[in-house]
């Protein structure tokens, strides 16, 4: 379970941040269509965004990081799913953006984005057990012990 | 600092990195911390002016937004080309000149369709493509007339 949301979460990152790298120009104006940013910021946004999808892709993949990526990753999420419910909730006809030349209609993309959260949530350790005691169920635990036995330098 | 901030802040000086990088190496970098021009094809056009237009019938007036926000009501004598189904209507450009000024609109509901259209008739050899400003609210609100006219 936590290998699998690993490289599907990376996989997924790592293909909207490269193809949106690739034209920040039209991610951009993707941005802009939200109507969230002064135009001031569209630049930074543009070009940082798909950055950091693309670095955490990267580390998601290969499994560098994990607490602070699983956080970003988790973040990114969060505030992707603000703008898409925004969206949704001002009635606005716009394409999503979230891959470069997407047309997958936002509420779509919305429940796919709430499912990449479910499998963070589950998959990518963000609350580990402290202590048995605490009330975990199981399966975290045993989430716990394969992440530890997997990398043995992420010390706690 | 914990070992959760010192990830994140390299996770984020990376990325930093990366961002910065692909825009230095881009061939149309994006300008930062200042506003963007995202006009697409010539511009920018002033309301009044596309109003000149309009009034002699210099240019084509292209509505981006749904077939059924169309038929609500658009600028009177406007074509109507959806960006969300935009290669369905393509055909009512055929007996339009390169050489005409079209100007897109659309409205707040559908921002960023009057760009999304412009980019496919510049593609399509159309040399003076505009956006109208403030879409078809501002038109509507200096009180310029809408209607049903067919182009």
């Amino acid at each position: 379970m936590n290998r699998l949301a690993r490289w599907v979460l990376g996989l997924v990152f790592l293909q909207a941040g490269l193809s949106k790298l690739h034209d920040p120009w039209g991610f951009a104006q993707a941005v802009d269509n939200y109507r969230l940013l002064p135009p001031a910021a569209l630049g930074l946004v543009a070009l940082f965004l798909p950055a950091l999808e693309t670095v955490v892709g990267g580390t998601l993949l290969l499994g560098w990081l994990r607490r602070g990526t699983a956080w970003a990753t988790l973040g990114m999420l969060l505030a992707f799913e603000l703008a898409l419910a925004s969206a949704l909730w001002r009635g606005l006809n716009i394409s999503c953006g979230c891959t470069a030349g997407s047309t997958t209609p936002l509420w779509w993309q919305l429940l796919w984005d709430l499912f990449l959260t479910a499998l963070a949530l589950g998959g990518l350790g963000l609350f580990p057990a402290r202590s048995p005691s605490a009330g975990t169920p199981e399966e975290d635990g045993q989430n716990e012990a394969q992440r530890d036995s997997a990398d043995p330098a992420s010390a706690r | 600092m914990t070992r959760l901030g010192l990830e994140l802040w390299t996770l984020l000086t990376l990325a930093a990195l990366l961002g910065l990088g692909v825009n230095l190496g881009a061939a149309r970098p994006l300008p930062l911390g200042r506003p963007i021009d995202l006009q697409v094809g010539r511009g920018p056009l002033s309301l009044s002016e596309a109003h000149g237009y309009f009034q002699l019938r210099r240019a084509v007036f292209v509505d981006a937004r749904s077939p059924e926000e169309f038929a609500a009501g658009h600028i009177d004598f406007a074509g109507n080309l959806p960006a969300r189904e935009l290669a369905a209507y393509e055909w009512q450009l055929d007996k339009v000149e390169k050489e005409t000024p079209l100007i897109v609109y659309t409205d707040a509901r559908s921002p960023g369709a009057d760009r999304s259209v412009s980019l496919r008739l510049v593609e399509l050899g159309y040399a003076r493509v505009y956006q109208l400003p403030e879409g078809l609210e501002g038109w509507r609100a200096r009180g310029f007339p809408l209607g049903t006219g067919k182009p």
